[in-house]
């Protein structure tokens, strides 16, 4: 299995689009600043929301999450299961006498241990560029919280963001993953993919509408059955100084993780006998 | 004097600083079978590509039926039947229905006789009874025979065939042999197969054309290659020079 | 001939079961979506501003809840494979050595998915016209974004106008989607790099919005008496972006 794994994570990166997506992490993180910038126009120094050196990490995070994010773990994932089971390039591993489950297993260690070195360099360089382009005060304001955070507290509130945020992407890649196992083509499982992202981010919104009718505490609890809204606001929430849906949204998160883990393996089952 | 249908002139493919094909020139007559040889990276696939006007040349012509390839693309490909590597069809669809769905690409004057047409060149390669069937489903050589069966929809004068025999069990390369011996005497078709099948080329071939490291190292009839030796070893000592 | 080349696209893509699932998926969602129309009553032209939906607005704001659906998933599914995935497959070899002008060829592959928008555009107008009338409260006049208000022929017109800058604003993102196709190396990164563009857009300025928020631009733009979107801005960069796809692929060197 050692084997299997160092084999799967060297050919990750004998794809050019793995290197891409790191030396993407800087245009990114530009972009991210250059639109904060134009918004701290808007805001004063006081609000959470203005962007410091010091919380530019996590507010260009929450602004990527969502979206670069999903979008990285959507190629990944289906490159590395659909394009090379479709291509038949799988084949070339499964003639080595391991099972279509130990291979995906592997895919799945692989592209974890991906999206963590790739979480650490977007939280290097957010700081880098952070200190380049805004101001950094000794303290500022953080979201939910009515005390001014210094330095260091700064930097443990930004270490355990990226914490909760990485295992968001955990649930959100069990979930790609699935959809990539049952997909008959490269474009299916994108599309199926976005889709999911979509619906994910369209639901709780829609609910906002019917808010009215339910208590603040259950309209919270369904907001946050959706992975992308705990990305979006739910890690915030949880940070906050009286931190809120913490164990709701881990559950949430386990859920995802475990039911979806789950449909992947009967699935596999399946396939394993027409491969 | 023969018709000349396939003239090449001094064809180049530079890629970077790499030299794929360079300076190759060779012509094929009227209802000749042209043979192109080669080890594997000769350049035979990026010359083929060059024919068939999927890529540009960076120097030199190709006519086909005396229109250039370059400027008149179109046309010369009129006169054009080829499959180029492997023949990858549309994997959701029938062989038939992707033979008439190709056939739509030539002007047939009416809906009757292009169906007539793809009725023939299921005949004629023999696919007549797994026609409807998706092609996701055929076997390599019964995608080798639906790919030569694409081939002469437009009937074309020029058959450019990538390999042709690849996948073809020892009954299906007698059978492309006879193919092809009927397309030369009864359709006075002009042919260029590449191959590695240098026994199937010996049989009928009437010239060839070999290369090396995207240069033509012979042009020539082939009991001249060949000369009392057999043709392997005229080959092999060919290219090892 | 170009009749021919037209129909063998046309086949090619509707024989694909794909083009069938996503056209049933958008059926089953314009259903969803309408179900919800009308337990819900209240629809949004933006953020903003929230509307009572009635038997005259309704195809508009049908619209509204599924462009995103349109801009995200149908047109990088569909242009990702007609542009990308036959060429990487090595299928659209067959097509290319056939005696057409490549330039032919392109226009004839937009020309399809334009018509592929252009039919799922008619169905949402149809059941949003048809089933508005039938089944929504009944008006005989209704105020759109800007504080128009119109009456029934007003309404038909003020609808017809906002598909039909929708649409160009589809044909734009078909066409900018085909130019990231046929240069990706694989469907994924055709879809992914479309949809990067559609949302990389904002950032480069804020005037490309309408890629991102579709309709809500729309809304905004019938809600200016002299707004000039359409000439100053859609109008150039389809062009552009035509033009850019006519020379990749007179260009281009097709080695797939």
């Amino acid at each position: 299995m050692k084997e299997l794994l160092v084999a799967e994570w060297e050919r990750l990166w004998k794809r050019k689009v793995a290197w891409l997506t790191f030396l993407l992490v800087p245009v990114v993180l530009l972009a991210a600043a250059s639109y904060l910038q134009k918004e701290n126009g808007a805001l004063t120094v006081d609000l959470p929301q203005y962007t410091f050196a010091g919380n530019f990490p996590v507010l260009s995070l929450a602004e990527m999450l969502f979206t670069v994010f999903n979008a990285m773990f959507l190629v990944f994932i289906t490159l590395v299961v659909t394009g090379e089971y479709r291509s038949g390039q799988l084949r070339m591993v499964m003639i080595r006498s391991y099972s279509f489950k130990e291979i995906i297993l592997a895919k799945a260690a692989v592209i974890l241990l991906f999206n963590l070195l790739f979480f650490i360099t977007y939280f290097c360089m957010s700081y880098v560029i952070g200190f380049l382009m805004f101001e950094h005060p000794q303290t500022y304001f953080v979201f939910y919280h009515s005390h001014a955070f210094n330095i260091k507290e700064a930097l443990l509130y930004n270490l355990s963001f990226y914490g909760y945020a990485y295992l968001t992407t955990i649930a959100i890649c069990c979930v790609l993953f699935f959809i990539s196992v049952i997909s008959k083509t490269t474009t299916t499982a994108v599309g199926i993919g976005v889709a999911f992202i979509l619906i994910s981010f369209s639901y709780p919104t829609l609910l906002t509408g019917f808010k009215q009718w339910m208590s603040e505490e259950l309209f919270g609890q369904l907001f946050f059955t959706s992975v992308p809204m705990i990305q979006w606001q739910g890690i915030t929430v949880m940070m906050a100084e009286k931190p809120q849906f913490v164990g709701w949204n881990f559950g949430v998160l386990g859920f995802y993780v475990l039911f979806f883990s789950g449909l992947t393996y009967v699935a596999i089952r399946k396939k394993e006998s027409f491969l | 004097m023969k018709n000349i249908i396939l003239d090449v002139k001094s064809v180049s493919k530079k890629v970077r600083r790499r030299h794929l094909v360079k300076e190759v020139s060779f012509q094929i007559g009227e209802g000749e079978i042209g043979g192109l040889l080669g080890p594997n990276g000769a350049g035979k696939t990026t010359l083929i590509r060059l024919l068939t006007g999927l890529i540009k040349p960076t120097g030199g012509e190709v006519f086909i039926n005396s229109k250039t390839i370059l400027s008149q693309r179109k046309e010369a490909l009129q006169s054009v039947g080829a499959i180029v590597e492997s023949p990858i069809f549309f994997p959701y669809m029938t062989g038939k229905e992707n033979l008439t769905n190709l056939a739509r690409l030539h002007p047939f004057p009416t809906k009757k006789e292009r169906q007539q047409k793809v009725k023939e060149v299921l005949d004629i390669v023999g696919l007549t009874g797994r026609e409807n069937d998706k092609v996701r489903t055929y076997s390599l050589g019964m995608k080798q025979r639906l790919g030569i069966a694409q081939a002469l929809l437009g009937d074309p004068d020029l058959l450019i065939l990538d390999e042709p025999a690849n996948g073809l069990d020892p009954m299906g390369v007698r059978e492309l042999r006879e193919l092809l011996f009927t397309l030369k005497r009864d359709y006075n078709k002009t042919i260029l197969i590449s191959s590695h099948l240098l026994d199937e080329l010996q049989r009928v071939c009437d010239q060839i054309v070999v290369m090396r490291e995207g240069e033509l190292i012979w042009d020539g009839a082939l009991d001249q290659l060949a000369s009392g030796k057999n043709l392997e070893d005229a080959f092999v000592e060919l290219v090892s020079q | 001939m170009m009749t021919g080349l037209f129909i063998s696209e046309l086949e090619r893509t509707f024989k694909r079961k794909k083009t069938a699932a996503v056209l049933a998926v958008y059926a089953g969602l314009l259903a969803f979506i309408w179900f919800f129309f009308q337990r819900g009553g209240i629809s949004f032209f933006d953020a903003a501003h929230d509307v009572k939906i009635d038997s005259l607005n309704s195809a508009p704001l049908l619209l509204r809840d599924l462009s995103f659906a349109i801009t995200f998933i149908v047109i990088p599914m569909f242009v990702a494979d007609s542009f990308n995935g036959e060429y990487t497959s090595g299928a659209l070899r067959m097509v290319l050595i056939r005696p057409h002008h490549r330039v032919k060829l392109f226009f004839v592959k937009w020309a399809v998915q334009c018509l592929l928008v252009f039919i799922i555009l008619c169905i949402t107008w149809v059941v949003g016209t048809c089933l508005g009338r039938m089944v929504m409260p009944h008006v005989n006049e209704t105020t759109f974004l800007g504080g128009q208000t119109v009456g029934t022929v007003g309404a038909l017109l003020y609808s017809l106008k906002f598909y039909g800058i929708c649409f160009c604003i589809f044909i734009a993102v078909i066409s900018i989607g085909s130019i990231l196709s046929v240069l990706m190396p694989n469907s994924i990164l055709s879809y992914v790099a479309t949809i990067g563009a559609l949302i990389g857009s904002v950032y480069v300025s804020d005037k490309l919005s309408f890629f991102f928020s579709v309709t809500d631009s729309v809304f905004r733009e019938l809600s200016r008496p002299n707004s000039e979107f359409l000439v100053n801005l859609l109008f150039p960069i389809l062009l552009i972006s035509l033009i850019i796809n006519l020379f990749v692929w007179k260009k281009k060197e097709w080695v797939g």
